[in-house]
């Protein structure tokens, strides 16, 4: 069972992503995959979006998995492995958690189950690229979620100019020098199989270290 | 504090230090004439954009996200922004006229604290919906933690246990 996060900060796309991955996983690449949503709140809006596609989803609620109850989501990977058996598990936490704290918090789980890391893929929103990174208190969160990636998606390319596009090509890569990075579109479904054969390809540990 | 919380009393949530209030509502809706899916639309629309304006003019210094979600009995309608200059972005399953609704409204932003988000959410909520003929009845709500919530210790009283946070 691999664990996947599609991480991002708030209003990146994340919920759609993750639908999107995990209809073109499930289907056209036909593998097993679990949905754990995290929302602070604990009334979920995002969990109860992913259900409206069919799809069976973890909703935890009530705190960041990356601090706060990450025991809550630690119980949730072994319970998943044990009962529903996934291939993967895609795990979109809120918009303000750390990915390596995240990573860290799904490893803890390897005690009692087989586990493996996979990518931490952080979604970045090209319609809002200096919003974000220039924020004197939030952009300390965005920089440390991109410097924590694997791969960073460029999010709703639909709706930016390619001269943005490569504006924020460039940003992220100052941030990150090593991570993948790739665009898409959950609206046109741009670059959505090419980011599943990246995340299911078989990886050798520890591919998706903790940096 | 939540209940849910691991690790010791004294560990931060990572979203504390930065300012990041939220406010989650559950609201049921009637109406006394049944509503069609443009008008549903247009209403989360608009509702998103006014309670951005809303947290805007009390302060917020950054959207992070307001979204939304509608069940009814002919479907679902999801409406979310980041921001008034964005737009809001709706869309909807709803295949016939409704006048019975649940919806959860969920306010992420920065710069102010949660009780002004939620007085911004509550404000635009009331003022969207019921131009659009609906009764609301509050079913759950619930406030975030923000920056403004660590408890601030009386002179003398530093080395004392903190009261816990009430959701």
């Amino acid at each position: 069972m691999r664990v996947i996060q599609i991480a991002g900060f708030l209003g990146s796309g994340k919920t759609s992503a993750i639908i999107s991955l995990a209809r073109t996983m499930s289907g056209e690449f036909k593998k097993r995959v679990a949905l754990v949503v995290n929302e602070i709140g604990d009334i979920p809006v995002d969990g109860k979006v992913v259900e409206e596609y069919g799809l069976r989803v973890k909703d935890l609620g009530g705190g960041c998995i990356c601090c706060e109850i990450a025991t809550s989501f630690t119980n949730t990977l072994v319970l998943l492995s044990q009962t529903f058996k996934p291939d993967f598990v895609l795990v979109e936490p809120t918009g303000v958690a750390i990915p390596n704290q995240v990573k860290l918090a799904a490893l803890m789980a390897r005690r009692d189950c087989d586990i493996s890391l996979g990518a931490a893929v952080v979604l970045f929103d090209a319609t809002r690229p200096e919003e974000l990174l220039f924020n004197d208190i939030l952009g300390n969160i965005v920089i440390r979620q991109l410097a924590d990636a694997d791969v960073i998606a460029i999010s709703k390319i639909d709706a930016a100019s390619d001269e943005q596009l490569v504006d924020c090509e460039q940003q992220v890569r100052k941030v990150n020098q090593n991570a993948r990075i790739m665009r898409i579109s959950s609206v046109r479904g741009d670059g959505m199989s090419e980011l599943v054969k990246l995340i299911t390809e078989p990886i050798e540990y520890p591919a998706y270290q903790i940096r | 504090m939540d209940s849910k919380k691991v690790g010791s009393d004294s560990t931060k949530a990572c979203y504390e230090p930065f300012g990041v209030s939220g406010y989650a509502v559950a609201f049921r809706l009637t109406r006394s004439e049944p509503i069609d899916n443009d008008m549903l639309k247009e209403m989360s629309g608009n509702l998103m954009l006014r309670i951005t304006a809303r947290c805007i003019e009390r302060g917020a210094k950054f959207i992070g996200h307001i979204k939304s979600y509608m069940k009814t009995k002919e479907g679902y309608l999801k409406a979310d922004t980041i921001g008034l200059d964005k737009g809001a972005y709706v869309e909807s399953s709803i295949t016939g006229p409704t006048s019975q609704a649940y919806l959860v409204i969920n306010s992420i932003v920065q710069g102010i604290d949660k009780s002004q988000v939620k007085l911004a959410t509550l404000e635009a909520s009331s003022e969207v919906l019921l131009k659009y003929g609906f009764n609301i009845e509050i079913e759950r709500e619930h406030e975030y933690f923000d920056k403004f919530d660590i408890p601030i210790q009386p002179k003398g009283e530093e080395g004392k246990p903190k009261q816990e946070e009430s959701k």
